[in-house]
C-alpha cells in the first residue's frame, strides 16, 4: 500500500462537484455576514455609526469592538485587535461586522454604518519606518507581550541575526567584494477558493465553525481566547481547501462568523470578496535585502554581510518568524566562515502579512542566487563550478552551528546539470539556462491522530491535516491502510472535527 | 421584487421565485444546492464558475439567472452519467490532474465544451480553450495531459 501511485481518495468528489469546499456548506435559516473595513491606512477613529444601518431591512446583528474583547492577539507578537476600537493602522483593518437575512442586505448594511476617522501620519517604506522620526505604527509596542527571543524595538517587530567568525577580518582576506540590492513586493498567495466561514452555536453554548483553514487546531486555540469559551466548546470541520499556500494558516474570518452568529442566535456565513482577499489577507512580506560578500580570485566565499528587512505590515502577523528564518536563508548553503547576517521584520501601515510557501525563502533565495551568478560573471568562474567550490558538504557545519548530515547538494547539482545539458551550454533564441541551490529550514514538532476501529470493521482515520491539495490525506490513509492490513475502501478520513 | 423563473438544468425544470438582479451562479449555489459550480472571482477572470448554456462554455458568474429561464443548463453535476463518470472527469482523476480541486469543475466543463467542437485538439488548442481557467496547483501539465487522454479515449469509443 505504501509506495504505490494511486488515485487520490478525494479525487472523485472533486471532479463530479460533490467535494465540499469553504463557501458551499449551509444550515438553515443562515444569516450572511460582511466586514466592515478601515479605508484609510492610519487614522483616529472618532466615532462609528451604525444607527442607520440597525433598521435596514433584513439586518440581524452589528458588532463592533464595543461589543467584543479588548484582546491582543497574535503570533510571536499579540498585537492585533479584534476590531480596531480607537485607530485603525492599515487600509482593510476590522471596524465592525454585520449579519443580515441575505448576502445582499449583509452588503447594504455594511455600506450604511459610517465611520468617522481623524487621519494621522502613515509610514508605507519599511526602510523609512526603521528611521527613529518614523511614525509608530503601534505607540503602545512596548506593553504588547511577545515571545522573549524576539528584540524589538518601535517599529522594528523582530530582529534576528547570525554572527560567525569575524566578517570585517574576512573582508580584508577578500580579493574582490561584491555589494548588491535586491528588493521583491508584496505578493498574495493567488489561492482560487475565497476564506470562507460558518459558524453555529448550540444552546449549550457549544459552537461549530466550519472553515477552509489550513490549520483547525489554529483556529480553535484563537477563537478561545477571542470568544472566552473553552477549546473543548469549539468544533472546527475544515472543509476542503481550495488552495492555502500558506494564506490560510491564521485565523480568516471565523471569528467574525461565531460573534455574529452567538448575537443573532442563528448560523452565519461569510465569504470574503476578492477584493477583501487583496487589501485584507495574509500575503507575502514584501523586502529589500542587501548583500556584501567577500570572494577569492578562485572562487571561495570568504566573508559575507547580508541584510534583510521584511515589510511585515501593520500587525507582526508571521514577520517575526520569518525574519529569523530568512538570516539563515540568507546566509545560503555555503561553507563561509565570516558571516553577520540580520533580518528585520517591520512594521508599516499596510496590510499585514503573513506565510507563502517557504517563508522568506523566494525573497532571500532570489537575492543570495542572483548574486552568486554575478559574482560567477564577473569572475570568469563558471556558475555551476562557483557554487561547487563553495555549497555545504556532509559533516559541515552550518551557519548556527548545526552539524549537517545526509547532505546532498552536490550530487544534486550535478544531476541537474547533466539533466539540463549545462556542459553544452548554446541556449535557444530567446530561451535560457540557469542553475541556483537554495535551502529552507523545517521545524521538528509532535503530530498525532485519531483511529477509531467501528463494529462493521471499517476504520476512521481523524486527523488535524488538511487536504490542501498536496495529497496529505491520501498518504495518511496509505500507511494507515498498511499498518492495519485493511483496505482502503474500509478506511474513512476525517480532517479535524 | 422576485420574478417567476423556469430554469432547466442538468434535464430537470425548476421552478423559481427570483430577484432580477441575481446571477447563474448565485442561484445555482445558493436556491439549488448545486455547489459543484464554483464561486471565485465573480468577474469572468477566473473560470472556476464555467457551466453550459445550451452546450456552449459561459461563465455563471456573469449570466442573470432569469436570463438563461430559455437556455439549456449543464453543472458539473451533470456531467457523470447513470453514475458513471465521464471520461474527462475519470482522465482527470488518472492523471493526477487534480490538487486542490477548486478550479476542477469550471477546467472539466471548459474541456468538454472544446472536445465538444473537436475531437482531436493540439496540445495548443487545449491551452488556448482552457486559458480562461486558472489552476494555482499544478501547473497545467496534467491538466494538459488528462484533457490529451480524453480526446484519445473519445474519439476512438465514436469510432468504435
Amino acid at each position: 500500500m505504501v509506495g504505490q501511485r494511486l488515485s487520490r481518495l478525494d479525487a472523485d468528489g472533486k471532479v463530479t462537484g460533490r467535494a465540499v469546499f469553504g463557501a458551499d456548506v449551509v444550515l438553515p435559516g443562515m444569516l450572511h455576514g460582511a466586514v466592515v473595513r478601515s479605508i484609510l491606512p492610519h487614522a483616529r477613529i472618532t466615532g462609528i455609526d451604525t444607527r442607520r444601518a440597525a433598521t435596514l431591512p433584513g439586518v440581524r446583528a452589528i458588532i463592533t469592538a464595543a461589543d467584543v474583547r479588548d484582546i491582543r492577539y497574535g503570533g510571536a507578537v499579540r498585537d492585533e485587535p479584534i476590531f480596531a476600537r480607537d485607530r485603525v493602522r492599515y487600509v482593510g483593518q476590522p471596524v465592525a461586522a454585520v449579519a443580515a437575512v441575505t448576502p445582499e442586505a449583509a452588503a447594504e448594511a455594511r455600506a450604511a454604518i459610517t465611520v468617522a476617522y481623524e487621519a494621522l501620519p502613515a509610514v508605507f517604506d519599511a526602510e523609512e519606518a526603521m528611521a527613529p522620526q518614523a511614525p509608530l505604527v503601534h505607540e503602545e509596542w512596548e506593553r504588547y507581550s511577545a515571545l522573549p527571543l524576539l528584540r524589538r524595538s518601535a517599529n522594528i517587530c523582530n530582529r534576528a541575526q547570525i554572527v560567525a567568525g569575524d566578517v570585517e577580518r574576512g573582508f580584508e582576506e577578500a580579493d574582490r567584494v561584491f555589494e548588491h540590492r535586491f528588493q521583491t513586493g508584496i505578493v498574495h498567495q493567488g489561492y482560487v477558493e475565497p476564506r470562507a466561514a460558518l459558524a453555529s452555536w448550540d444552546g449549550d453554548g457549544h459552537v461549530t465553525i466550519w472553515s477552509n483553514t489550513q490549520l483547525p487546531f489554529e483556529v480553535q486555540g484563537v477563537l478561545s481566547e477571542i470568544l472566552q469559551v473553552p477549546p473543548s466548546r469549539i468544533r472546527v470541520i475544515a472543509t476542503a481547501i481550495g488552495g492555502g499556500f500558506g494564506g490560510k494558516l491564521r485565523l480568516g474570518v471565523e471569528h467574525f462568523a461565531a460573534l455574529l452568529a452567538r448575537r443573532s442566535r442563528r448560523a452565519v456565513k461569510i465569504v470574503t470578496s476578492m477584493e477583501e482577499e487583496l487589501v485584507a489577507a495574509y500575503p507575502r512580506q514584501g523586502s529589500v535585502i542587501d548583500l556584501k560578500t567577500g570572494v577569492t580570485r578562485d572562487g571561495r566565499i570568504v566573508a559575507k554581510q547580508g541584510r534583510v528587512v521584511l515589510d511585515t505590515g501593520a500587525f507582526a502577523g508571521a514577520g517575526p518568524a520569518v525574519a529569523s528564518v530568512a538570516t539563515l536563508v540568507l546566509a545560503g548553503p555555503y561553507r563561509i566562515p565570516n558571516l553577520l547576517i540580520e533580518g528585520y521584520a517591520v512594521y508599516t501601515n499596510k496590510t499585514n502579512c503573513g506565510a507563502y510557501r517557504a517563508p522568506s525563502g523566494p525573497q532571500a533565495n532570489f537575492a543570495v542566487e542572483s548574486q552568486m551568478d554575478l559574482m560567477a560573471d564577473a569572475l570568469g568562474i563558471d556558475p555551476l563550478e562557483f557554487r561547487l567550490r563553495n555549497i555545504v558538504r556532509d559533516g559541515d557545519e552550518g551557519p548556527t552551528g548545526q552539524v549537517l548530515t545526509g547532505v546532498g547538494l552536490e550530487e544534486c547539482l550535478r544531476k541537474a546539470a547533466a539533466a539540463i545539458g549545462w556542459g553544452e551550454r548554446r541556449p535557444a533564441p530567446g530561451r535560457a539556462k540557469g542553475i541556483a541551490c537554495g535551502w529552507w529550514t523545517t521545524t521538528g514538532g509532535s503530530s498525532g491522530v485519531y483511529v477509531k476501529l467501528n463494529p462493521d470493521g471499517s476504520v476512521v482515520l481523524s486527523t488535524g491535516a488538511a487536504e490542501i491539495g498536496s495529497g496529505a490525506l491520501t498518504g495518511a490513509a496509505q500507511i494507515l491502510a498498511e499498518e492495519l492490513a485493511v483496505d482502503l475502501s474500509d478506511l474513512a478520513l476525517l480532517s479535524h472535527r | 421584487m422576485k420574478i417567476q423563473t423556469t430554469l432547466t438544468i442538468n434535464g430537470e425544470t425548476h421552478e423559481l421565485q427570483i430577484e432580477p438582479d441575481r446571477t447563474l451562479l448565485d442561484v445555482l449555489r445558493a436556491d439549488l444546492g448545486l455547489t459543484g459550480t464554483k464561486t471565485s472571482c465573480l468577474e469572468g477572470r477566473c473560470g472556476a464558475c464555467t457551466v453550459f448554456l445550451d452546450g456552449l462554455a459561459a461563465n455563471a458568474c456573469l449570466v442573470l439567472a432569469a436570463a438563461a429561464r430559455t437556455r439549456r443548463i449543464t453543472t458539473i453535476e451533470g456531467l457523470a452519467r447513470d453514475g458513471a463518470l465521464h471520461p474527462i472527469q475519470q482522465a482527470f482523476i488518472d492523471h493526477g490532474a487534480v490538487q486542490c480541486g477548486y478550479c476542477t469543475p469550471g477546467m472539466i466543463m471548459s474541456a468538454k465544451a472544446m472536445l465538444d467542437e473537436g475531437p482531436a485538439p493540439t496540445e495548443l488548442e487545449i491551452r488556448q480553450a482552457l486559458a480562461g481557467n486558472l489552476c494555482r496547483c499544478t501547473g497545467y501539465q496534467k491538466i494538459v495531459e488528462a484533457v490529451m487522454a480524453a480526446a484519445r479515449l473519445m474519439a476512438g469509443g465514436a469510432a468504435a
